[in-house]
C-alpha cells in the first residue's frame, strides 16, 4: 500500500463528492445550496491540486490540469456568490444562484475526469 | 518542393562531411534528468502548502461559526471570515471588521494567529532548507547554464577544459570578439572564469566533457556552435569529445590536444580536424627556426596575439651539438624532431645532475619542474656564454623570473596550443595562409614578410574575409558586370585614390582554388573570396567601399560620382564624360624599391 496514493485518492474523491453534493438540488434555489459545501469543495480541490505538484508522469500532469480546472471554476463560483451576497444591492437572487451552481457543475465535470483518471491509473497499475 | 522552413536562416549551414562515422542521424542529447528545479520545489513544497491551506480553511470555517455580539447577533459570513483570516493569518491583523467581535470570535482569531505563524514558519523553513540542499543548487545552476547557452545569438566555440591552454585560447577568442562556452571538471576553474575579467559574461559549467549530454547542454546541438575545442589534460577525455562531435555533429570543426601518439591515432580515426601535440610541435618549430628563420618569424608573427610586434630573429641558433635535459615525453618528442632534422642531439635526464654543455651549441631545459629548468639553464649559461638556451615553462607563476633570465626561447606548451587553435578557428583561409608560409621556401617567406610589413607595419595584422558576391559586395558585383576591377584598385582609399590602404591581400579563393599573395594587377571576378590582412580601420574602409557604387567607381576609375540617386540622374542628364580625364597611371604603392 502506498500512503501517497491513499491520500491523493482520498482528496480527489472528497473533492468530487463535495462538489456533487453542492450542485445537487434545484439550480436556482439558494436554500438547497449550502455555502459551506461550496467552501469545503474549494478547499479540498485546492489541496488535491497541490498534491499533484511535482508529479512528472504523464497521467500526473493531466491530473494536475483537471484539478486546476476544477479549482479555478470553484473559485470563480465562490467569487460570484460573494458578489451576489455582499456587493449586488439586489442580494442573492435565483438568477445569481443558478450561475453559481452551473459554474460549480462545470467544476464537477472536471472532478469526474479526475476520478476517471484515478481509476485508469489504478487499473493499469502493475507491481514491477 | 523544398521545405521552405529549411531556407530560413538557421546559423551556419552544415558542411557535408564524408569522413564521419555516423550512420544514423541522432539528435544531440541535452536534457539531464535532474534539470528541473521547479519540479523539485513543487514536490518538496507539497506538505507545507497543504498545511497552510488546511490551517486557513479550518480557521475560516471556525470563525464563520462563532456567535456574534448582542448588537450584531449575526455570525460572520464565510466571505467575511475569509477576509478576516486572510489579514490575520498573513499580518497579525489590524482591527475588527466589519464590526466589533464577540469574545468567542476573538478567541478564535487569537488561535488563528498562532496557528498561522506555526504554519508559515514551517513552510518557510522547508523552502529555506531546500535552497540549501546541494542537489537543488546544482539543479538550479545547471538550468541557468542551459538557458544561457540556449540564448546565445552569435557563433560561439565550445571549449572543453579550462586549464592554462583553455584560458589562453579563451583570451585569444575574446580578443577577436568571439563568444565561447566553457566546460571543465573542476568547479574552481569554472568559478575562476567569472573572476578572470572577460569583457562579457561567458557561460561555464563544472562537468566532465565525457558526458555527451553535458556537451549537448553546453551547446553541441546549438545552431550557432561553430567549433569544439578539447583541451583537457586527459587524452582520453579529449578523445571522447572528438568521438561525440564526430558522431553527433560531424559538420563541426574539432581541435583536440593530445600528448600521446596512440590517442592521436584514435582521434584521427574519428576525423578530428586538428590534433595538436605541443611537445611534438615545439621541436618542429625549433628546427624551422634553425633551418628557415624567415618562415618561422613570419608564421609566429601571424599567430601571435593582436598588437604584438614582429619577433626578433633568434640569436646564436646554429648547427652543432644539442643537449636536451628533459624527462617524460617532451624530451623524447623534441629529440626526435631535432634528430630527424639532422642535428646531433644528446638526451639527458635531469635527475642525473647538472648537464655538461661545454661542447654544445644549444641547450633545452625541458624538465617538468620550472625550478629545475631555471637552475639547469642558469648553469648552462655560466658554463657556455654563446649557448642557445631554450626553457620550458610549465606554470604561469614563473613568468616574471623567466622573462628576467631572457632565455633565447621559452616554450610554453599551453600557449603554443592556444595560438595554433585560435589561428585555425579564425578562418580556414587564414590558417591555409599560415600553412602555406610554413611550407614555402625561406626566400618567399622573407619577401612576403617584407611586403606585409611595408604595407601594414610591424604589429600583428588583423584578418578579414571579403566575399565578392551579391550579398557581400553588391557594388563590386554591379561594377563587374560591365567593367573591370583589379585588386590594386580595391585597396585604394575611396577618399583619395592615390593612397593605398594598409591592407595586404593574402589569399584569393577562386572556384575553390587558393591563390596566395595575388598580384595587384589581378582582376577580380564575381564569386571570389579574399583574405585580407591589415589594420582594423583600413579593413573597415574596404568593407564599406564594396557596398557603395560611387566608391567602387571612384577607386576603379577616379571619376567622382554622386552618391544619391537623384544626383546621379542629374549627372547622367548633364552628360558625363565617357572617359575620365586622363590620369597618370598610379603605381602600386607596395612596389618595393
Amino acid at each position: 500500500m502506498n500512503l501517497e496514493k491513499v491520500v491523493f485518492g482520498f482528496f480527489v474523491l472528497l473533492a468530487a463528492t463535495l462538489n456533487f453534493g453542492y450542485v445537487l438540488g434545484d439550480i436556482d434555489n439558494p436554500k438547497l445550496h449550502n455555502v459551506y459545501e461550496l467552501y469545503a469543495a474549494v478547499v479540498v480541490n485546492i489541496i488535491a491540486t497541490i498534491l499533484k505538484f511535482g508529479d512528472r508522469t504523464q497521467i500526473g500532469a493531466v491530473h494536475l490540469a483537471t484539478s486546476l480546472v476544477a479549482s479555478i471554476q470553484l473559485i470563480v463560483a465562490a467569487l460570484v456568490w460573494i458578489w451576489a451576497r455582499h456587493v449586488d444591492p439586489g442580494g442573492l437572487t435565483g438568477q445569481h444562484m443558478s450561475s453559481v451552481v452551473s459554474i460549480a457543475a462545470g467544476a464537477f465535470l472536471a472532478n469526474v475526469v479526475s476520478i476517471i483518471l484515478l481509476v485508469v491509473e489504478t487499473v493499469s497499475y502493475r507491481r514491477r | 518542393m523544398a521545405n521552405l522552413l529549411q531556407l530560413l536562416g538557421r546559423g551556419k549551414p552544415a558542411r557535408p562531411r564524408p569522413d564521419s562515422l555516423r550512420r544514423y542521424r541522432v539528435d544531440v542529447p541535452a536534457e539531464l534528468p535532474t534539470t528541473d528545479a521547479v519540479f523539485m520545489v513543487l514536490r518538496r513544497m507539497r506538505a507545507p502548502l497543504v498545511v497552510l491551506v488546511s490551517v486557513f480553511a479550518i480557521m475560516t470555517f471556525g470563525l464563520s461559526t462563532m456567535p456574534g455580539t448582542e448588537e450584531n447577533p449575526d455570525r460572520l459570513t464565510v466571505f467575511d471570515s475569509f477576509y478576516v483570516i486572510s489579514y490575520t493569518g498573513l499580518t497579525i491583523g489590524y482591527g475588527e471588521v466589519p464590526h466589533e467581535f464577540s469574545y468567542a470570535q476573538r478567541l478564535w482569531v487569537t488561535l488563528t494567529i498562532y496557528a498561522a505563524v506555526v504554519a508559515w514558519s514551517y513552510s518557510i523553513g522547508a523552502l529555506l532548507s531546500l535552497s540549501q540542499e546541494q542537489t537543488f543548487r546544482q539543479a538550479i545552476r545547471l538550468q541557468r547554464f542551459g538557458r544561457k547557452v540556449r540564448s546565445i545569438q552569435n557563433p560561439f566555440v565550445l571549449v572543453v577544459g579550462y586549464g592554462q591552454a583553455g584560458e589562453a585560447v579563451c583570451r585569444a577568442l575574446e580578443d577577436q570578439g568571439r563568444d565561447f562556452v566553457i566546460l571543465d571538471e573542476d568547479p574552481e576553474r569554472v568559478q575562476q572564469l567569472a573572476l578572470d575579467g572577460y569583457s562579457s559574461d561567458h557561460p561555464g559549467f563544472a562537468a566532465s566533457g565525457r558526458d555527451p549530454r553535458m556537451l549537448g547542454l553546453a551547446g553541441l546541438g546549438h545552431d550557432h556552435c561553430e567549433a569544439v575545442l578539447a583541451l583537457t589534460d586527459s587524452d582520453e577525455t579529449n578523445l571522447s569529445v572528438v568521438m561525440s562531435v564526430n558522431l553527433l555533429r560531424p559538420e563541426l570543426m574539432v581541435i583536440a590536444r593530445c600528448s600521446d601518439r596512440e590517442h592521436a591515432q584514435q582521434m584521427h580515426d574519428f576525423a578530428a580536424d586538428v590534433i595538436i601535440n605541443p611537445f611534438d610541435r615545439y621541436g618542429a618549430y625549433l628546427v624551422m627556426a634553425l633551418r628557415r628563420p624567415a618562415g618561422f618569424r613570419l608564421a609566429s608573427w601571424l599567430m601571435s596575439k593582436r598588437g604584438s610586434v614582429l619577433p626578433h630573429r633568434l640569436h646564436h641558433l646554429t648547427e652543432g651539438q644539442w643537449v636536451v635535459c628533459a624527462d617524460g615525453t617532451f624530451g623524447f618528442e623534441v629529440t626526435r624532431d631535432l634528430e630527424s632534422a639532422g642535428l646531433d642531439v644528446i638526451l639527458l635526464d635531469p635527475a642525473d645532475g647538472r648537464p655538461d654543455v661545454s661542447d654544445a651549441v644549444g641547450f633545452i631545459a625541458g624538465a617538468e619542474s620550472d625550478i629545475v629548468n631555471m637552475a639547469n639553464a642558469a648553469h648552462a649559461r655560466i658554463e657556455n656564454d654563446q649557448l642557445f638556451i631554450a626553457v620550458r615553462q610549465n606554470s604561469a607563476t614563473n613568468a616574471a623570473p623567466l622573462q628576467a633570465f631572457d632565455a633565447d626561447s621559452v616554450f610554453i606548451p599551453t600557449e603554443l596550443l592556444a595560438r595554433e587553435a585560435v589561428a585555425r578557428i579564425t578562418s580556414p583561409n587564414y590558417w591555409s595562409f599560415i600553412d602555406h608560409v610554413l611550407h614555402e621556401d625561406d626566400e618567399w617567406d622573407r619577401r612576403v614578410m617584407d611586403e606585409i610589413v611595408a604595407v601594414v607595419g610591424d604589429e600583428t595584422p588583423i584578418s578579414t574575409r571579403l566575399d565578392l558576391d551579391f550579398t557581400g559586395a553588391p557594388a563590386v558585383v554591379r561594377w563587374l558586370t560591365e567593367h573591370e576591377l583589379t585588386l590594386g584598385d580595391l585597396v585604394r582609399d575611396p577618399d583619395e585614390r592615390d593612397v593605398r590602404l594598409a591592407v595586404y591581400p593574402a589569399v584569393l579563393v577562386r572556384a575553390g582554388r587558393r591563390i596566395f599573395t595575388p598580384g595587384m594587377d589581378q582582376t577580380l571576378k564575381e564569386g571570389d573570396t579574399l583574405l585580407l590582412l591589415g589594420r582594423e580601420v583600413d579593413l573597415a574602409v574596404i568593407r564599406s567601399t564594396i557596398f557603395h557604387d560611387a566608391a567602387v567607381e571612384y577607386v576603379a576609375t577616379g571619376r567622382e560620382v554622386a552618391t544619391s540617386w537623384v544626383m546621379r540622374r542629374v549627372q547622367k542628364l548633364a552628360g558625363r564624360p565617357k572617359d575620365p580625364a586622363p590620369r597618370a597611371p598610379v603605381p602600386p604603392p607596395d612596389d618595393e624599391g
